[in-house]
């Protein structure tokens, strides 16, 4: 009896034996290389390493930031053309000062609101905004992201509170942000600087140069439909303004937007481009006047000079 | 005459991963591995140019952080012991794969490490020293990158932060280099208006864009991303050429996924037997590459076949004569449309050559040769050659933009990353404080307020919301970031209040040497 009590004891210390040294060995013949890529993706971070830190080991310490600074702050990052993101931060000063000017009450009666001012070409005073929309945010939130869906504008953005009786009340306001073109510009006037100084106006025609494949790799890169400019057609890209992508809030949908100019028009476009060289189709570029040659190396200033007066149409 | 020019630009950069702390780091092989493979091989095609008098042009960026470990005695040291282990696998490599298919590319690799360990005795393991001789050659133009490689649109809210980013890399490539750097590589193509002020300020006259950079800039250039444009200060912007870009870059059509090349994802690492590689990985036993790999990348699928080192070198040439025709044919195309020679700007992080495309560096000599001789359409040229050849071009305001996925800053602000930016912020204006409470100090308050500057720097890296956003060792990133951060945050509390630790700043000072030279009263300045 007792001897086979000591076989099973042995046998079932063999098969512990095996399954240890079995499950020991399979992580190590288990480990394959990191699978290729399938997508198409540059190569720029290759050099990170493709194995993650060991489990076991104890994570090295990683000291915490403070969630607040105790000040009052607040920033607004344009990402792209089409959205924003601020960040805020309100000292508990201010909300004393609050409470203290609009009663002890207002904080928890009032609701936390962003209001993003459009102030593109407006020195703004917080008052002379082109439009405005008011964006309810979380009593928790401190960061948001906002989806303007237009490029080339500028944008200003205020935390505040709208109290019981509707008003508005202003705590922070950030700094200006300004979101990126996306097309290309409308503008056609030409200025040229010389390195050294010597500035000298060329010819004012303009013609964008981009051959179809150029355009096809933005617009894919954009994902954007993206229409090829010929050659000869000076004309700005129509596209697409607003962004298909999911918003957190889709302001242009939202605002009811008075006398906004159509987003497809540039808010700073000059018309001083020589019409006929619409009609003419594609001019040929006029080099600079020959002999014209300064001298090399760089400048402490380069020197810019005025636009260029109107062309004067040519007899033709 | 050549009737259009190329600006080749190879941007070289690696976090700054110095960690004397830990016995073996992860994120220095970073550094060891780039060296071995993508800077030394690099190194090599320059010499065999120079050696044979190949009259090329081509611009390098080196960014701070690669300077300060080229130069580091501790980095180059282990350094050292990395390449002897190497050394080491490569010799028992050769023993164990006689008579096999193997064979060829053990003995390449055998080679190359040894070619490698003479090539860094020459040059006292400062890979600097070499780069300076080709640039005294007057073949490399090298330039300069933002102090610590920091997203400058999104550190713009406070312009000093952007102020410093440049002056700091401005100062500590004089002090390599004996004079001003020409011109700046935007950290990622980071651009926004405003951001020239400051390279003006510090004497820088150009940098680069990606494309859209250029073609989106207000007014509208008239010869699109073929001839540099002058922002309204004067300083130039290079757009980047798309066409060129892509057959490079592109990861399905590029060159650098022929069948005929190396395949990166088979290391002996990781198909070895444990036991065997074990002294050869992480001393945990976790597999890492080695940088042995045998096979080609074959086809499409997971069958491998050995490499053969003369069929991609064959290839190399061959890619390398493409890239050549498709830019004369360009050029031929747009002298329709210019009234100058256009040019084509062709950038490239230095560390895909040698390290993900084995072949890249071959490519760049055969292209070079190739450029300089069996042609007469395409110059080489850098931008200040460039300059100097047109030296009026037009004026516009480029657009905020980035050469990251989509264009603009989406990578570097993200629901991932965007939290890094209220300390960043916060640490900028404090800075700024410092600077501006103690506009003379002495001694260790003096050296507590220059770390702080430096820990400062070290938190605004791109790379730490870079890898936040790509998801592959975030741990690292999030520490790197909040240890600096913290560091900054404990210097200015207890200078303000103080206290200093002397100890603990000089500890600092230690680990974290950047920058050595820095006087943190440039931020007042701003």
């Amino acid at each position: 009896m007792e001897v086979f009590a000591w076989m099973i004891g042995i046998a079932l210390l063999a098969i512990a034996t095996a399954v240890y040294l079995w499950s020991s060995r399979r992580p190590v013949k288990k480990m394959l290389p990191p699978a290729p890529p399938v997508t198409d993706v540059e190569f720029g971070m290759d050099l990170s390493p493709e194995t993650p830190l060991p489990q076991s080991k104890p994570a090295p310490y990683t000291p915490e930031l403070p969630r607040r600074y105790g000040r009052d702050q607040m920033a607004l990052l344009a990402r792209d053309p089409y959205w924003l993101f601020a960040y805020w931060e309100i000292s508990a000063t201010k909300q004393e000062e609050f409470s203290s000017r609009y009663g002890p009450e207002a904080w928890h009666t009032s609701r936390p609101v962003l209001r993003l001012y459009d102030i593109t070409g407006v020195d703004f005073k917080g008052n002379n905004a082109n439009t405005y929309v008011d964006i309810a945010v979380n009593e928790e939130a401190d960061n948001w992201y906002m989806e303007v869906g237009q490029p080339n504008r500028s944008f200003c953005v205020d935390l505040g509170r709208i109290l019981s009786t509707g008003q508005f009340v202003t705590l922070l306001r950030s700094n200006i942000a300004h979101t990126p073109r996306a097309s290309l510009s409308e503008r056609f006037d030409e200025e040229w600087m010389w390195l050294e100084g010597v500035y000298r106006s060329l010819l004012r025609y303009h013609f964008g140069l981009s051959s179809p494949l150029l355009l096809e790799e933005i617009s894919a890169r954009m994902g954007k439909e993206f229409i090829p400019v010929g050659i000869s057609s000076p004309v700005g890209l129509p596209i697409g303004i607003s962004s298909p992508g999911v918003s957190s809030v889709g302001i242009s949908s939202l605002i009811g937007v008075p006398e906004r100019p159509s987003p497809r028009r540039e808010p700073e476009r000059v018309v001083v481009a020589a019409p006929e060289s619409l009609q003419k189709g594609f001019p040929a570029p006029v080099g600079l006047p020959e002999g014209m040659i300064l001298p090399a190396g760089l400048p402490k200033g380069a020197a810019k000079a005025t636009r260029p007066k109107p062309r004067r149409k040519k007899g033709v | 005459m050549a009737k259009g020019y190329l600006a080749l630009v190879l941007h070289a950069h690696l976090p700054f991963v110095r960690h004397p702390e830990h016995q073996y780091s992860l994120e220095e092989k970073w550094l060891y591995e780039a060296v071995l493979e993508c800077y030394i091989p690099l190194i090599w095609v320059f010499e065999n140019l120079v050696n044979d008098s190949v009259p090329f042009r081509l611009t390098l960026s080196l960014s701070p952080p690669l300077l300060t470990m080229f130069a580091d005695g501790f980095l180059q040291q282990r350094c050292r012991n990395y390449l002897n282990k190497l050394i080491e696998l490569a010799d028992k490599e050769v023993h164990r794969t006689n008579g096999g298919p193997f064979y060829g590319p053990a003995r390449m690799y055998q080679d190359r490490l040894r070619r490698t360990q003479n090539t860094m005795n020459h040059y006292n393991w400062n890979l600097i020293e070499a780069f300076k001789k080709f640039k005294e050659a007057g073949r490399l133009e090298i330039i300069t990158c933002a102090a610590t490689h920091g997203y400058l649109p999104l550190l713009f809210v406070n312009p000093a932060a952007v102020k410093v980013q440049i002056a700091a890399a401005v100062d500590l490539y004089r002090k390599f280099f004996g004079h001003n750097p020409p011109g700046m590589w935007l950290p990622e193509c980071a651009y926004a208006p405003g951001i020239d002020l400051y390279l003006k300020e510090n004497g820088i006259r150009f940098f680069f864009l990606d494309s859209h950079g250029v073609l989106f800039a207000s007014h509208r250039p008239r010869f699109g991303i073929y001839a540099p444009v002058f922002c309204p200060t004067g300083v130039a912007a290079f757009g980047r050429d798309i066409e060129s870009s892509k057959q490079v870059w592109s990861a399905k059509e590029g060159y650098p996924g022929d069948f005929d090349y190396r395949e990166y994802y088979r290391d002996i690492g990781f198909d070895e037997d444990f036991n065997y590689v074990r002294d050869y990985i992480h001393p945990d036993g976790i597999r890492v590459n080695t940088g042995l790999k045998y096979f080609r990348i074959t086809g499409r699928t997971n069958h491998k076949e050995p490499y053969v080192p003369e069929w991609a070198t064959q290839k190399a040439a061959t890619h390398a004569g493409n890239f050549m025709f498709n830019r004369e044919h360009q050029i031929r195309y747009l002298n329709h449309f210019m009234d100058r020679p256009p040019l084509l700007v062709a950038p490239y992080d230095a560390e895909l050559f040698g390290h993900w495309w084995f072949e890249g560096p071959q490519w760049l000599e055969f292209l070079i040769r190739k450029t300089v001789y069996d042609q007469d359409i395409v110059e080489l040229v850098t931008p200040s050659d460039y300059l100097r050849l047109h030296p009026c071009n037009q004026v516009v305001t480029p657009c905020a933009s980035s050469w990251g996925n989509k264009g603009y800053h989406e990578v570097w602000l993200c629901g991932s990353n965007d939290w890094v930016y209220r300390h960043l912020h916060w640490g900028a204006d404090r800075m700024v404080e410092l600077a501006q409470r103690f506009p003379g100090s002495e001694g260790m308050l003096r050296r507590a307020l220059n770390q702080a500057a430096r820990e400062l720097l070290l938190a605004q890296s791109s790379d730490w919301p870079f890898i936040m956003a790509t998801g592959t060792m975030v741990d690292y990133a999030v520490r790197r970031f909040k240890t600096h951060m913290s560091n900054f945050k404990g210097i200015y509390q207890q200078v303000t209040e103080c206290r200093l630790e002397d100890d603990w700043v000089a500890d600092l000072e230690s680990r974290h040497n950047i920058f050595p030279d820095i006087d943190y009263r440039v931020y007042a300045e701003a």
